[in-house]
Order: C-alpha cells, then structure tokens, then sequence
C-alpha cells in the first residue's frame, strides 16, 4: 500500500510523519491518509549527551501533543506581562505553574510546565518510552521549534482528509451484534407493519367515519393514507424522527443503534484544551452594556474595571460611529510637527535612575457614571470580526445591519502562509541535491537572496568554512530558476544551513548582524 | 541569581518575586491594556533590531494595510493610544481594524528578523544555563539599554524601575520568537485578548 512521508525540520527537533494512503484517494483525486504515525526527535537536548530523544506515536497522539504544546504556548503568551518573572534563571514553584498544566495531572497524562523563563518541562506521560526519559527539558528555542514543526504539520494534515475508520475506534463485537439485532427487529417490525398496514386502514377508515367525511366520498380513501405514519410511529415512541415516512423507518433505528456504541469511544478522545482558555468573544455582550463609552484614563480608580477587551471594543463602538469624521479630521487635530515615534529616534540618554516612588497613574479622573451602550449591533460585528480574525467559525451570530463590517480580506491574509512556501520548495529542491562532501563536520551557513521570481539573487557564506564548500552547495547559478515566484513582489532572505549528516534547514530572514 | 536553571525540585516554600508587582508598579489593567501592549512588542522590536517607523510602513504596505497605517502621522497616532505614554497618550482611540493592523505589522516584522531574535533568545538561554547577567552579552546588553531607555523615554514617568523594565524586555524578547511563525498574528492576538481578560486586580 502506498505510503507518503512530510518531514519538518526546524533547528532543534524534527518531526516525521508517515502515513499509509487509502485506496479511496483513487475517487477522492487526492491522498486520503490512514493509519498515521509521527516520530519527534530532539536534538542536543541538555542532559541528553548528544543523543536524540525519539517520541513516537499515532494520530490521536499527535493531535494530543499539538493541542498540549499549541494551549501551552499560548498561556504562556497570555500571561499578564505584571506578573512575569522576566530574570531567565528564576525558577518558578509550583504554585506559578498554570492551573491548566498542573490541575489533574496524572502519572500518563502529557503536559508542560515552566521551569523558569527559559526553561520548560515536557511531561510525556502515555507516549514515553521509557522510565528515564519521562521528561524532557525545553529550552525557549525548543518549545518555539517543536510549536512551529506541530503548527506546519497541523495545517498540513488539516489539508489531507483521514480516512475515516482510521480516526474511529474498533466497535465491540457486542455492539456489532447488537446493531444486527435492532436491525433484524427494525426490518421485520417494519414488514410486519406493512403487512397490518391495510386491515389497520380500513378499520380506522370505518371506525372515524363522521359527518363531515360523508360529505366527500373521496377522503375516506386521503384520510387512511394520512394516519398510516400516525399508526407506524406509535409501535415506536423513539423514533422522533420528524420525518417519519415508513419507507425510512428502519434507517433511523439502525443509525441511532450504530451510534451508540461510538459514543463512549467518543468521549475517549481527548478534548482539544486550546479554545478553552481563550476568551471567548461570546462573552463580552454581557458586559458590555456596563462599559461607559468614555474609557480612557480612569481605569485605575474603578474598583472594579471591566476587562480591558471592552475598552477597545468600546473605542470602536466610537470610531464607527464616525469614521468619516476622524478621517477628516486626523490630520487637522493632530500636530504633525511632531515626529513619529521611530527607532531612529531613539534617545541614548538616560533620562533618570530608577524611580522608585510610587507612581500614580497617569492622569486619574473621575470615572463616569456607566451608560449603556445602545448599539450593540455593531458589538456584533466587532464580535465577528476579532473571531474572524482568530480563525474561528461563527455559525449562528446576527449580521450587522449597520453594514459596518470592516474588510475581511486583510485579517484572512494574516492565516496564509506565503512565507513559508517558498521555504518548502527550495528544501523540495535542494534535500535531493544535498550531499555533504568528504571531510566537512560542521554545518554551512548561507545567506540566500531571492528575487520576486524565485530566482537567487545572492548567496552570502555566513562563515569562512562555508565560503570554502560553496561551489559544492547545489545551488544554482545567481537568476536562474529556482522555486516558484515568491508570493509578495519583493526580495527575500533567507538562512540555509547544511549539516554534514545531509539535512537541510531553512529559516527566514537575515542573519543576525 | 543564584538559583539553578535545571533543578527539577520545586520547594513549595521558595519565595518567588515578580519584579513587576508591586505597590509602585503601575496597575495590571494598564499594562494589560491592549493598546500599551501592542506598543510595547513594537518597541521591543525596535530596541532589538532598530527598525524604524520607515520599516514599519514598509510592513503596512506589504500587508496591503496603507488604509490604517498610511504614513508616520498615522503610525504615530496609533501608538500614541498607548495609555502608558507621555502628554497625550491613550487618548487616541483604537478600534479593532487598526489594533488588528498592528498585531499583522508586528508579526510581520517579527518573521522579518526572526534570525535575530532568535539569537537573541540563545543568547539568553546560554547566560541563564552560566546563571550570568544579560548584560555580558552585547547583544542583550544593547537590547536592554535600548528598551529601557527608549521606554523612560516615551512612557509617563514613575512608571517601571529598571530592573522591572528589564523583565519586561526579556519577557518580551521571548514572546517574539513564538510571534515570529506562521500562527505568530494568531498568538499574538489571542495573547493581547487574554491579557486583557485577566481579572483586574
């Protein structure tokens, strides 16, 4: 059976995933996976002594270590910047670990914790292997490797249907049986209907003759093809169906029977704890209506300030309602002879030491009263906007009848990937080509250019070992084809480094000075 | 510091400070604000890899976002909503477009100099794994003078000590390299509504 294979090789680790095509994809028109496996190597983890730390699992594993390591990140992230400890030796205890990390943690549950700033516990659980490796220590630069290989692979196996019974545990034998069984009994209570069907019609046609149906000689005949769904559901008071036709009537029985059995299986997999934590934009309607609409430097002396979110929900309520106004007026009430802030601007001198007095807010005044806020139509569309933006569906949410919804064009880009396209092709391009030369046992660096079209403008050896292996580096000549056209006009860098062991890695931008 | 990076005992007991918190520390719903934030990873940025309001046009544009940040006037207001700046600041108000705006332009520039800023991050690794200060690396070093100074600059006095402001520049030193991927704009975004849902204190 065909099988596909995607590598992902950031600096510190690796991630292989391997996957056997099913025989669907000849239908589907494109690979359809099944039987999923990943393997995740770490390199030069500390304490290791040099030798990569293999974790392998299946699927469900995968998608387990993604959403442990994507909800970790993003608490991390989350984290109010009051309370991070910033000194990168500080340990934190116990008590900093986050409550999703430490809360029910069992011996085989898969979890992180902080050590310090720097520093990170990788708690295997079901996927270690051994008694020795239960946890593996992440530096920084580990976790954001291991997050960016999970995200590309996430995305791409989002792309790249399953095969369903893959994804869905093996159902009992019991359960097997059982479905057979109700659906034996489905099919001959369904025959048996049918066959009573006549007899029962024309009992009822007799025994609900009234006056007005003597009127109508024809609707004693439309009356007994009316109540014959009447008289089937009633053999089956679960079935509520609402469209009840008895020609379908065993299909729902059977259906609800084979669903059963999956439910518990169900419940097995691991509930994805990314979303969970994140705000949920569902919420802010609530308290919305108590935001005042002036909001600006009074939030100290509330005793109880709404969450901040409001307070830029709010300055929008107050830039929609006038854009036109402050598109006009921008440059007429802003004092253009002060200069921007830049980092060009940036003062060398040190203003003062450290002030240790305290520091009142700047600019406390008297907070106004709260006032309802009465467009809260537009508290809808802002809603849809920052769920948009973070990618998240909105199935049922009122439109904005103001019309006031901000192009979505730009927040959609932000989810495409055109940056890390062309890193792909060029590491399809050159892992073939790539074969260390005799000798060589530290890993070039280059600096690579590329033009709009995809073409090398430059290749800059980063030190003096990889100037002298250049011309053995299977690049091809400056302005000829390369990978595809890069998606924005413009040049773009790239950092190429070549290990002696054959893999090849890649990461955007330039080089550090 | 003296406390060892790799231990892997906890004590319960162990007292950990928060340089941030603190009575003279301004309040957690100012620097949880989201306008003060998004300032506040743009002037890292800038401490880091002196990029300036050019480079940031410059990202606008290539985001196709010149409608929000058109020209430095622009630029300047939208940073000038921080509500932890000198005279006017947080005046300004920051609907969702331009605060989106400036989430993409972050990220953007990020995965621009995400060599350097891992690097940077390295650097830090390696002076925490030796427990020295970051001030023995030039990189660091220059970084940290350039936060602070830049931020002592700008921001209303009697703000952050410099010790605290140091954190603060490590602490989002770190937090750039998980923006500078292709999920960056997404972290960050959730990051700045996460803040800002914390309960106030």
């Amino acid at each position: 059976m065909p099988s596909i294979s995607r590598q992902y090789h950031p600096l510190s680790c690796s991630l292989e995933i391997t996957a056997q095509t099913s025989p669907l994809s000849r239908w589907a028109g494109r690979p359809i996976l099944k039987s999923v496996n990943f393997l995740l190597s770490f390199r030069e983890l500390p304490g290791q002594n040099q030798e990569p730390l293999e974790i392998r699992g299946n699927h469900q594993q995968l998608q387990l270590l993604s959403e442990t390591v994507t909800h970790y990140v993003q608490e991390r992230l989350g984290q109010s910047l009051t309370t991070a400890s910033g000194n990168p030796a500080i340990e934190m205890t116990a008590a900093d670990t986050t409550p999703a990390s430490k809360a029910d943690t069992t011996p085989s549950q898969l979890y992180l914790r902080p050590r310090s700033l720097v520093t990170h516990d990788l708690v295997l659980g079901s996927l270690s292997t051994n008694a020795e490796h239960q946890t593996v220590s992440l530096k920084a630069t580990q976790l954001f490797d291991l997050v960016s290989a999970l995200d590309d692979c996430t995305a791409e196996l989002e792309v790249l249907p399953l095969s369903t019974p893959s994804q869905r545990p093996a159902i009992p034998v019991w359960a097997s049986s059982a479905a057979v069984i109700v659906l034996m009994l489905g099919v001959s209570t369904a025959t048996l209907q049918l066959t009573r069907q006549n007899p029962a019609d024309q009992r009822e046609r007799v025994t609900s003759t009234d006056p007005s149906d003597v009127d109508t000689p024809s609707r004693p005949s439309a009356k007994g093809l009316a109540s014959a769904p009447k008289g089937n559901t009633t053999p089956h008071p679960s079935l509520s169906q609402p469209s009840n036709t008895p020609g379908l009537r065993s299909t729902p029985a059977a259906e609800s029977k084979r669903r059963d059995p999956e439910a518990p299986a169900k419940l097995k997999q691991p509930s994805p704890p990314i979303v969970a934590s994140a705000p949920r934009p569902e919420t802010i309607p609530s308290s919305i209506p108590s935001k005042p609409q002036i909001e600006n430097e009074t939030l100290n002396n509330r005793p109880a300030p709404p969450p901040q979110k409001d307070k830029a929900l709010a300055d929008q309520r107050l830039g929609n309602q006038q854009p036109n106004d402050q598109s006009a007026n921008k440059r007429l009430r802003e004092p253009v002879a002060v200069a921007p802030s830049t980092g060009a601007e940036v003062s060398q001198k040190r203003t003062s030491s450290p002030r240790p007095a305290a520091a009142p807010p700047p600019r406390p005044a008297a907070e106004p009263a709260p006032k309802p806020t009465a467009d809260s139509s537009i508290t809808a569309s802002e809603l849809q906007e920052a769920d948009r933006f973070n990618g998240r569906s909105i199935p049922q949410r009122s439109v904005d009848p103001l019309g006031q919804q901000a192009p979505e064009s730009v927040a959609e880009s932000a989810y495409v990937r055109p940056q890390t396209a062309h890193l792909q092709n060029i590491r399809q391009y050159l892992s073939p080509r790539w074969q260390a030369p005799l000798g060589l046992t530290q890993p070039l660096k280059y600096q690579l250019t590329l033009n709009p079209n995809g073409s090398l403008q430059q290749v800059k050896p980063l030190d003096s070992v990889a100037a002298q292996y250049l011309d053995q580096v299977p690049l091809p000549a400056v302005n000829q084809p390369f990978i595809a056209p890069l998606q924005p006009s413009q040049t773009t860098q790239v950092r190429l480094i070549l290990k002696p062991d054959g893999v090849v890695q890649l990461m955007e931008g330039a080089s550090a000075p | 510091m003296d406390i060892p990076l790799h231990s892997t005992t906890t004590d319960p007991d162990k007292v950990v400070s928060f340089p941030l918190s603190g009575p003279t520390q301004p309040s957690r719903s100012q620097l949880d604000n989201i306008k003060a934030q998004l300032d506040l990873v743009l002037l890292a940025l800038e401490a880091l890899v002196g990029i300036g309001s050019e480079a940031v046009l410059q990202a606008a544009a290539d985001l196709n976002l010149q409608a929000v940040v058109g020209d430095r006037v622009a630029l300047w207001r939208l940073r000038q909503s921080n509500p932890l700046r000198r005279g006017t600041g947080g005046r300004k108000k920051l609907d969702i477009e331009e605060a989106r705006s400036l989430v993409m332009i972050s990220c953007h520039l990020a995965q621009q100099h995400q060599a350097t800023i891992r690097e940077a991050v390295e650097r830090l690794e390696d002076l925490a794994e030796t427990q020295r200060q970051p001030h023995h690396v030039a990189q660091l070093g220059d970084y940290l003078d350039n936060f602070t100074n830049t931020y002592q600059d700008r921001m209303a006095e009697d703000a952050l000590s410099t010790d605290a402001l140091s954190d603060l520049a490590l602490k989002l030193l770190i937090d750039l390299l998980f923006y500078s991927n292709s999920q960056g704009p997404r972290r960050l975004w959730m990051a700045l509504l996460d803040r800002a849902n914390h309960p106030t204190e």
